[in-house]
């Protein structure tokens, strides 16, 4: 039987795009699936796009105050419509739905409006919503279909009181309270944005600290300021009962027995890779104990041809991880070589403070040298930094044990996100730190944080 | 051939719409407070109750509405406070917003059965639009205020049709004055969605129901929502079929195991809607 294609992609979102480019750049029909009208995935409808945009709103809330010295205190009026912060957000959603359509239909890239699922290997049916159905098949298929909060069955999500990262950006009305479970990316971003437009948010998770996973010296910097904001934060806790009591407030139980009370609840404990009605058995493939699919180094699942990337995959779950993974599983079905470093992909937490990290962490570096040497550079010692009233913000640069080529980069703080890359790119030219010191950078600048911690280092060897 | 309005009525009605004149029944003092209200986070029960007490038909409307079986709980609310208490200040607005939608609006003289069957429908759109929104995580409390009011357009119209009339003393057939209020409804419920001050979100989806490929995801939830409500109040297997080839599913991104689910909870919602009206 003759393909109808020569790589199919399952799901629009950051990682299927860019599978998709990536194969039509290299001359092949490529059909991208997706279940919505538009290609984007949750990263436009209720992910990266909406949220950060309304954390743009936030932040310039926050900052108002700190950047003009006290001047005056300029804060959220209650009762104000969440929409009304967020009034940029569909100029920005068609905007970034336009380039991306534009981009596909240029690279002719074919779209199908629909769900797939799998006939065999290397067949998919896809139905559109009003049920017509049709059949692609190809070589290679990457299923990119990302994946949905996780639906508890002990708490009763109903997305108007106890909303889920998909629902809390549908609320009308910015709450004076909210109780925030989970510790994890999506938590702590919208406990910090919430916190910002003047919500007092309550954080619970089973972990001592939120945002785990990252360097505790920066995590230290995100919590420091989410108290500042009025946040707070109950590690080590478990909410033993969740309900709306039907007038006025969320009540939540702890498992230590305390209670609280909150306008608003948001569950963001887990995600779900979005595999139903995909018929991955059909194709020979078996979710892992997580209900992910596995993959292996180049993305490819245990059926050859089958590759999975994204979400759907698991952790890091973050847009930028997964448009590399798609591209590089694109690359490697077909027989291109990807370039670059696959273990350099920068890490962004949209907190207020935000978070930007690339490598390793001092722990991971120890871990694999035996030693690491560590700069460090707050940025309330610059003078941009003094200048822009940063009272949050660090940069700390993680060395080989001689304390010369960097390993990591690690940044809390405004324009974390950015100033990593920095970083990212002396890494990928495999520079040794000093080039922080020999080259002139802008002067007052964030940047300088790098010179600074750079010289930390130099002073350590 | 299509009923034609007297042109001296559709001109008076066509001036009043561009010059902004249309007569749009106010909800009610109580009411438009409560609107207000329910955007307070600080509001109190207390004070609310003594809101809607003001109102006295409003207050026997509401009470007899929380304890209809789409609101009520396990005991029946005896006093208006407790009705408040048990719904909050949100459910407690949009309560007031179907009585007086009821009351005010879906009142015409001469048409009462009509008007009764159109505000079933209505609520009955409120009902499955909330579900959709659920569904597809769209704002629930806006949801169900699209559904209500996506159809108010069309008693304003005929009234607003017998009041030209009036004043041009002539005589309006039934089915003209009908024709005029579907050619109308969508813009004049936009206006008055907008004059009793709800969310401008409200308004558009209203505007562009009849529209929705141009009035984006709330107008297609209005359509939807109004094709749902028509299958379930007059249940046959074309108007089933009507429903699940709606071209709005497209846009709201609604499969067939979404829109089954809708469509089985038809009586649920028709029971209840009659009811209520």
């Amino acid at each position: 039987m003759t393909n109808t294609h020569d790589f199919i992609v399952l799901g629009g979102g950051p990682a299927g795009q860019k599978a998709a480019i990536q194969a039509a750049k290299a001359g092949r029909r490529v059909l991208l699936v997706d279940r919505e009208a538009k290609p984007g995935g949750a990263c436009v409808r209720h992910g990266t796009i909406p949220s950060k945009t309304l954390r743009e709103t936030a932040m310039a809330f926050e900052a108002f105050s700190r950047k003009t010295g006290g001047v005056t205190d300029v804060v959220v009026p209650a009762g104000v419509r969440l929409e009304a912060l967020m009034k940029r957000l569909d100029h920005v959603v068609t905007g970034h739905e336009q380039f991306l359509g534009a981009q596909l239909a240029r690279n002719g890239v074919e779209l199908w409006h629909g769900r797939a699922s799998f006939v065999s290997a290397h067949e998919v049916e896809v139905a559109a919503p009003r049920g017509v159905r049709r059949r692609a098949s190809a070589d290679a298929i990457v299923v990119a279909t990302g994946s949905s909060p996780r639906m508890p069955t002990d708490i009763p999500i109903d997305h108007e009181h106890i909303l889920d990262s998909d629902s809390i950006l549908s609320l009308a009305w910015v709450p004076r309270s909210l109780i925030v479970l989970g510790g994890g990316v999506i938590a702590s971003e919208y406990a910090s944005i919430f916190a910002a437009l003047g919500t007092r948010v309550t954080m619970v998770d089973a972990a001592p600290r939120p945002l785990a996973f990252l360097d505790p010296e920066l995590v230290r910097g995100f919590a420091q300021a989410f108290e500042r904001m009025g946040g707070v934060f109950l590690g080590g806790r478990r909410a033993a009962s969740v309900k709306w009591n039907g007038l006025d407030a969320v009540d939540v139980r702890l498992d230590d027995g305390r209670a609280l009370a909150a306008d608003k609840l948001l569950f963001a404990l887990g995600r779900t890779a979005n595999l139903e009605g995909l018929e991955v058995g059909a194709a020979g493939l078996v979710p892992g104990p997580r209900g992910t699919l596995l993959v292996d180094e180049n993305f490819q699942t245990s059926v050859p041809g089958i590759y999975a990337v994204g979400d759907v995959i698991g952790p890091p779950a973050l847009a930028a991880t997964s448009m590399e993974q798609g591209r590089r599983a694109a690359c490697h079905a077909l027989g291109i070589a990807a370039g670059g470093r696959g273990d350099l992909v920068p890490v962004g937490v949209y907190t207020v403070p935000e978070i930007g990290c690339v490598g390793l962490d001092e722990a991971a570096a120890i871990a694999k040298h035996g030693r690491a040497m560590v700069g460090r550079a707050r940025f309330d010692e610059l003078a941009r930094g003094r200048i822009a009233g940063a009272e949050t913000g660090m940069l700390k640069l993680v060395c080989d044990p001689e304390g010369r080529k960097l390993l990591g980069v690690h940044v809390v703080g405004d324009g974390a996100t950015e100033l990593v890359h920095v970083g990212q790119m002396a890494m990928v030219g495999d520079l040794d730190v000093d080039v922080f010191v020999e080259q002139a950078l802008n002067f007052p600048t964030l940047a300088e944080a790098y010179r600074v911690a750079a010289l930390d280092v130099i002073n350590r060897r | 051939m299509a009923p034609v309005l007297d042109p001296r009525v559709a001109g008076r009605v066509e001036a009043a719409l561009a010059a902004g004149a249309l007569e749009i029944p106010v909800l009610g003092e109580a009411v438009a407070r409560l609107v207000a209200e329910a955007k307070n986070p600080d509001a109190d029960v207390r004070r609310v109750a003594e809101l809607v007490k003001r109102d006295p038909a409003l207050a026997g409307n509401l009470l007899a509405l929380a304890n209809a079986s789409s609101y009520a709980g396990r005991e029946p609310a005896a006093t208006l406070q407790q009705a408040v208490a048990r719904l909050g200040t949100s459910a407690l607005r949009d309560l007031a917003l179907v009585v007086a939608a009821k009351a005010r609006a879906f009142a015409v003289p001469g048409r009462h059965a009509e008007m009764r069957a159109r505000f079933a429908a209505a609520f009955a759109a409120a009902l499955f639009a909330q579900d959709i929104a659920r569904v597809r995580r769209l704002g629930v409390e806006e949801a169900f205020l699209i559904g209500l009011f996506h159809d108010v357009g069309w008693p304003i119209a005929l009234q607003l049709v017998a009041s030209a009339a009036r004043a041009e003393g002539v005589e309006v057939d039934a089915a003209a004055a009908s024709a005029a209020a579907d050619a109308l409804h969508a813009e004049i419920g936009a206006r008055a969605v907008a004059s009793w001050r709800l969310d401008p979100a409200v308004a558009e989806a209203v505007r562009w129901h009849h529209d929705w490929a141009a009035g984006g995801r709330g107008a297609a939830l209005a359509a939807l929502s109004s094709a749902l409500a028509c299958a379930a109040l007059a249940p046959s297997p074309e108007a089933d079929a009507a429903v699940r080839a709606h071209e709005a599913r497209e846009v709201l991104g609604l499969y067939d195991d979404d829109i089954e689910r809708a469509l089985a909870a038809g009586p649920t919602y028709a029971a209840q809607a009659q009811e209520v009206a």
